[in-house]
Formats: structure tokens, sequence, C-alpha cells
């Protein structure tokens, strides 16, 4: 199957030139308003919506730095989905990507390009993404398949902050449901319990707000 | 005035005996090797369970703290403690008729059911020294050793709690733990009744818990039928106050299913102790 | 013999009528009944196994009868316990106590427990009064019986009772300790007018001690009445040891019609008389040539007593 969405790809590619241009454009559009962020600070507010687990609303501090430094630190225990939380750190918007432009899209009520990202590094975990990007290279939207933990999800919010960053972000995505070991809890009758199905889709939403950007990060904060 | 009198001698009696203090160090020692056992292990058996979350999610904080500790050995005491409740409540009428130290008590004005009910009341009391003793020595230890944080609970779900809102569920679910211990307490003080020696009580009241604990959660139908009556069925309820939802209809009625056991057992006793010949 | 100086009163202390108790299927009293009047010692009297601590067990509802009426200072003990037991201190056989106490700690939680507290000076007094006094700190389980049996006589006396029930209370002490036990119990009866029901299968602790006395065998009641009436009604069992047991039986025959056994091997001759006769048997026997080494009376109460031994 993705061997056939990537060849579909291919003819695209070969097809339509022009669209490619155009898509790759428009995607370093959005990667010279990242640029602009050389590092930031966030206050989020993390909600995670999975059958299986329960947990409150947490809040959170995250800090970014150019490349690819990220991190989130919560008063208490705090879960952050790996992808999808922040688009600096999903490695598409370089240059070792393929970019096809796909068509016009309107999201509520801005009108956006769909791009499709095929990532050209053979390691890299996501094998397709397709991005919903507005007229001023704001990211909507955001779809990717991964070699191992299926697709996920993400739309972003967004209240005119000067660097484009993004208010809010809600995350859906394939998770395997947790096995809890016997003995663990003891708990006769939670075991006698089957565990219907193994796959579920999960969902999480975080609110950014009180961005700092660009005050010089140091390294230290990443270790 | 008689009752507080003789709840009180009756309390001497048993914080006079060398049994009643193995009871706490057994506690003590339990709890001190659980927790160097987790401190080796704990991060290991939680990276295991939280496995596939891993892949999902970034983690940020400490769930490997005394809350989860804590958690963990209620868990695994609770077949424990009523072995050390067993151990005390189970000598009180049956160890008096075997010192042969009830032809000096039931010889003077006191009733049998004045004398029935201060010992219970003690034994109830010791029980509750117990759980208050397993519950401070677990959360205070666990605290100190391994810092406080959010606790994780593995029920049906992957449960975590804030902080903040940990330490009213466990003071509920030691209250409803101590119910159940109430439970075995009566059962024990039954057999003791019973019974010219304490081994026979301590015993009985094991094999009796550990019957009924295989007949609440096998999964044979006959076995449907009778348990909802059996006290083991539960016993084990307290773990319902770290549900994300706590049914407090499920646990009212696990409450008084409980207290029924104790009224009904304590009734038998009294019944039976009032008949009993002293031949000791 | 004392006891008879006692102080002694008209008033029924305990009134037992018709008692009967059957373990499983074994009848252990069988209608039992007597009477203790005030200022009595009351001896209770029977071979091992002949009911005596089941009876007293009544008494003092360890046992519940399965008929007859218990009365104690003129009350149904069933209906009025609480308040019977309130005058009454009782021990009943081998006393038993919480090892890991000492004996100060003994008497207070046992006269707590019972509902019936008492005064540290008192507890003082008691231990004093059965002389364990240097003792009373040391745990109970290095007590010898002895003690063990002193401590339980001071916990029957801690809340100062008028009547006493005693089972066998000189149980396993050394014949210093029965006799320093004797001489309290009479000592209780003499100068602190307590009424006291003594139980033993010692005949000749019983006479030593009691004005009254009730015999009883398989349960059931031999024979009530005063001590010294009873056993000295005149009439002896008396072994004659002799030279010719054959010719001496002959002898004696001539006096009494009663029968006379012999026994060839010890030399000697048993017979049945009176007070008067055993100097004239011996005036006879001596008279024809036959040489008495011994004439050994004994009473026939006793004697048929020892038979049920």
């Amino acid at each position: 199957m993705k061997k056939h969405l990537l060849s579909l790809f291919l003819f695209f590619l070969t097809l339509s030139a022009w669209a490619q241009q155009d898509a790759n454009s428009i995607l370093s559009g959005v990667r010279t308003n990242f640029l602009k962020v050389k590092d930031y600070t966030a206050d989020a507010e993390i909600k995670v919506d999975v059958d299986f687990v329960k947990i409150p609303i947490k809040k959170a501090k995250v800090y970014y730095k150019q490349p690819d430094k990220f991190r989130f630190k919560a008063e208490g225990f705090a879960l952050l989905p790996k992808r999808g939380a922040n688009l600096f750190t999903v490695n598409l918007i370089n240059d070792n990507v393929t970019a096809i432009y796909i068509k016009q899209e309107v999201i509520g009520n801005i009108t956006t390009d769909v791009i499709k990202v095929i990532p050209l590094d053979p390691n890299s975990d996501i094998i397709l993404s397709t991005l919903w990007i507005s007229r001023d290279y704001k990211v909507y939207k955001l779809e990717s398949t991964t070699k191992n933990q299926g697709t996920f999800s993400a739309q972003f919010q967004y209240t005119n902050h000067p660097n484009n960053l993004p208010a809010q972000v809600e995350i859906t995505f394939d998770i395997q449901k947790a096995e809890i070991p016997v003995g663990f809890t003891l708990d006769m009758e939670s075991l006698n319990k089957k565990s219907q199905s193994k796959n579920t889709t999960g969902k999480a939403t975080v609110k950014y707000s009180g961005y700092l950007v660009n005050t010089g990060l140091s390294d230290a904060v990443f270790k | 005035m008689t009752f507080i009198l003789t709840t009180k001698t009756e309390l001497f009696k048993i914080f006079s005996r060398p049994r009643t203090y193995i009871a706490y160090a057994a506690i003590l020692i339990i709890i001190l090797a659980i927790q160097f056992a987790i401190y080796a292990d704990g991060q290991k058996l939680l990276d295991f369970t939280t496995q596939n979350l891993r892949e999902s999610f970034d983690f940020s904080g400490n769930l490997l703290n005394g809350y989860f500790i804590s958690y963990l050995i209620l868990n695994a005491l609770w077949v424990h403690i009523p072995l050390l409740v067993a151990l005390v409540v189970g000598d009180l009428l049956a160890g008096e008729a075997n010192m042969g130290t009830f032809r000096f008590i039931l010889t003077k004005p006191v009733s049998r059911m004045t004398l029935c009910a201060s010992k219970f009341i003690a034994a109830i009391l010791y029980s509750a020294s117990l759980i208050i003793l397993l519950g401070i020595l677990s959360l205070v230890l666990g605290v100190l050793l391994f810092g406080s944080g959010d606790l994780i609970v593995l029920r049906d779900t992957i449960n975590i709690f804030s902080e903040d809102d940990i330490l009213w569920r466990c003071i509920l679910a030691f209250a409803y733990g101590l119910l159940g211990m109430c439970v075995v307490a009566a059962l024990s003080f039954f057999l003791s009744a019973l019974s010219d020696n304490s081994i026979g009580p301590i015993i009985g009241t094991m094999t009796i818990i550990i019957a009924c604990t295989i007949f609440s959660s096998l999964d044979v139908s006959i076995f449907h039928y009778i348990r909802p009556f059996l006290f083991t069925t539960y016993i084990t309820e307290w773990r319902s106050f770290f549900d994300y939802q706590i049914d407090y209809q499920k646990l009212t009625k696990a409450s008084l299913v409980l207290l029924a056991h104790i009224v009904i057992l304590f009734s038998f006793t009294i019944y039976y102790f009032n008949k009993k010949d002293i031949l000791s | 013999m004392f006891a008879i100086l006692g102080i002694m009163g008209d008033q029924q202390i305990i009134e037992v009528s018709k008692l009967y108790k059957t373990f499983s299927r074994t009848t252990v009293v069988n209608n039992l009944s007597f009477h203790v009047m005030q200022g009595d010692i009351y001896g209770f009297l029977g071979p091992n196994g002949a009911g005596k601590s089941t009876t007293l067990r009544m008494l003092v509802s360890l046992i519940k009868p399965d008929s007859g009426v218990i009365s104690i200072f003129g009350k149904d003990l069933n209906k009025n316990r609480p308040e019977m037991m309130r005058s009454c201190g009782i021990l009943i056989e081998r006393p038993d106590f919480y090892k890991y106490l000492n004996a100060i700690d003994n008497l207070k939680v046992i006269s707590n427990s019972g509902g019936l507290p008492v005064s540290r000076k008192r507890i003082h007094e008691v231990i004093e009064m059965v002389g364990l006094t240097g003792h009373e700190h040391k745990k109970v389980k290095t007590y010898s019986q002895g003690m063990k049996q002193r401590l339980g006589l001071a916990q029957a006396l801690l809340h100062n009772p008028d009547l006493l029930l005693l089972d066998e209370p000189s149980n396993g002490l050394d014949p210093q300790g029965i006799r320093e036990m004797r001489e309290l119990i009479v000592s209780l009866n003499k100068d602190h007018s307590k009424t006291i029901l003594l139980s033993s299968h010692l005949l000749y602790e019983i006479e030593l001690m009691a004005n009254r006395m009730l015999i009883i065998n398989k349960g059931a009641s031999v024979v009530e009445g005063d001590v010294f009436e009873l056993l000295n009604q005149g009439i002896y069992r008396v072994n004659f040891n002799v030279s010719d047991v054959i010719k001496a039986k002959e002898l004696l025959s001539r006096i009494t019609n009663e029968p006379i056994t012999t026994d060839q091997a010890t030399q000697t001759i048993t017979a049945t008389l009176s007070n008067h006769q055993i100097p004239v048997a011996n005036q006879l026997l001596v008279e024809h040539q036959i040489d008495v080494y011994a004439i050994k009376p004994l009473r026939a109460l006793e004697e048929y007593f020892l038979s049920l031994t």
C-alpha cells in the first residue's frame, strides 16, 4: 500500500513539475518563518484523551531551541505527544524532502494549499505527510503516516502571534493499549476483564500561551 | 463506666503482650523490605507498564515516588494484614480459655456480653492501629525515601492523580480497608469464641479468607451466585477509591455488606459465648 | 477443729437444690442438694472426678446447670449474678494468670476486666495477706505453683467478699505452704467473718478446717453434716498387728458380730469396734498369749472415704 502511494507521488512528481515548484516555495516560506525563531519558551496546558489513560489537565513549560532541541517540564507528572505537539521538531520543513502540490482547501474560513511531503532520508520515521498551509505560511493541519506508529494528525490554531506560533494544537494519534502486567496490581477483578481492542485512537490538546521568543536559551535547559 | 474500664483493660492486655509487637515489627520490616525492593526494581516495573505510552508520549516528572510505593505496598499487604489481625484477635477469647484466666474474670460481676463487647472494641482499635501504622509508615517512609509526586495507579486504565488529589483518596481507602479488617477481626473473634486454643482461630481465619478469595475470584459459574455474599469480594474494593470516577453507590453497597458481616459474626459470638460452659 | 470457734449464723448463704449436669450423656452432677450457713467453713469432699469442680463452676456460673436451683445470699443466681459475684471471692482449680504480667498487673487486670476495680493499696494489702510481698513485681511466669496458688487466693480476696469459694486451695503447695494456707483460711473465717466453701479430695484437710461437710461421689451426695459428729461416731475399723492371726480372729469374733478380715502376709487382722471395745479386745488378745505389736484405729467414715479414692 505504502509502496503504491509512493509510486503515485513519483507519478505526480513527473507530471506536474510546476506544482512541485510551487509546493517547494510554499514550504520554504514556512521554513523562513521558522528560522526567525531561534528559541522560545511557552506555558502549555496539556489535555490527554486516551481511553486507557486517565490524567488530569496538566500545566507545563515548553522550551525550544534551533534546530531541534525541545523539552517540557511539568510540576507533577505530565505526558506530551511525541509527534505533532511541536511542529518545529517535525522533520518536514528542511531541504531533504520532496513536496507535491495537491490542491487548495478551505479550513474554517482560511484558504490553504494542500501539500504532500515525502522525506528523502531513508531513516525517517515519517513516510508521508500532508500539510495544509495558509497564504501567510502558517501550518493549519498536518497528517502523517509513520513506519511503526500508524498515522497521526495535528490541527493548529493561531492568535496573531508575530512569529506565527500556534495557540493550540490538537493531536490525534494511534496508540497500542497498555498491557498491565499480572501480579502488579494483584487485582483479580481487572484481570478477569478481557481487553477488547488492542489498538485505539488517542487525542491530546495542547494550549500554548506566554511565548517568550529569542531570549537566548542556554543549552543547559535541554539537559 | 464498666465498659470503658473493661475496654481499657483489654487494650492494656493486648499491648502488654510480645505478640502484639511482632505484628508491628512485621509491618515495619515488610514495608522497609518492599521499599528497598522497589528502589531497586521499581523503575523497570514502571517502564514496562508504560512502554506503550512511551512510544506516543514524552514523559516529564517522577512516577517512582512515595505515593506509588505506598500504593504497591497496600496491594501487596492486604493478604498479610489479616494474618496479623488474626494473630492477636484470634487469641482474645481462646487465649483466656487456654490460659484459664476466664475462671477469674467470668466469676466477677462483669457480664459476658460486656466482656465480649470490650474485647471486640479493643480488637477493632488494635486493627485500626495496624492500618494507621501501615498507612503512616508506608506514606511517610515512601515520601522520605522516594519523594512525592503524582500517583500512577494501574486499574482497568492507567490512572494518574495529581499530588493534591491523592491524600483524600488514601484516607478513604484506608478507612474502607479498616472496615474490611474489622470483618476479619469479627471472623477471628467468632472463631476465638469457639476454640480453647489460639492456633485454631488464626489458622481458621486464614483458611476461610483464602478459600473465600478463591471463590470470589474464580470465574466458575457456580461461584457467581455466592460471590455477592462473600466478604472477600468486597474487601479489596478500597482500590475503587483510585478510580477516576469513584462509584460511590457500589462502595456504599460494599460497605453495607461488610458491616452486615461484622454485625452477624459479632451476634453469633455473643450468642455462643453467653451459652458456653467454661471448662478450661 | 478451730473452725467451730468461728462465727456461725443461722442464715443460709448458699442453697443448692436438685442440681443436675450432663456432659455428652455422662451425668456429672446428679440431683445434688446442700446448703452452706453463714460463718461456715464448709468442706466439699470427694475423690477426684466426683463432680466437685463442676458443681463449683455451676455455683459461680462458669457452667450452666441442666436443671436445679442455686441461691446465694437468698437470691437466685440466674437472675442476680453480677450482684452475687460482687460478694463472692472465687478460686477455681489451679490458678492461671497472664504470664507476661507481674502480680500487681495481674490483679489489676483481673479486677478491672471483671468490672470490679480496686485500689492499688488494696492490691498491696492482699499481696501481703497471702505472703507474696517482695515478689509482686516479678512476672508470673517465674512463679512456682505454690506462689500462683497464693496469688489465686489474693485474687479471690481483692474486693473483700463475704463468701469465698475455694477449689482445692492447697494444691501444689509444699507442706509448709499447706500449713500456711490452712492457717490463712481459718483466720479469714475466724477473724474476718468470711463464709467459706472449700473443696478438697483430702479428708484430713477438711477435718482440720471445716465445721460442716458434704461428701460426694459420682456427682451425688453421700453424706452431709457436722464434721466432728460425722467423723467421731465412736465406731472404728481397727487394725491389729498380731503374732497369731487365726487365733486372734477367733478371739475377736467373741466380742463383735461385724465381719473380721485377716491378712496373713502382714499379720494384720481388721475388725469393726466401738470406742470402748478396743481396750477389751487388746486385753483379750494379750491374755491368750498373743503378742500385739500395733493397734491402728481408723474412723469408719475415713475408712469409707479411703475406699472411694
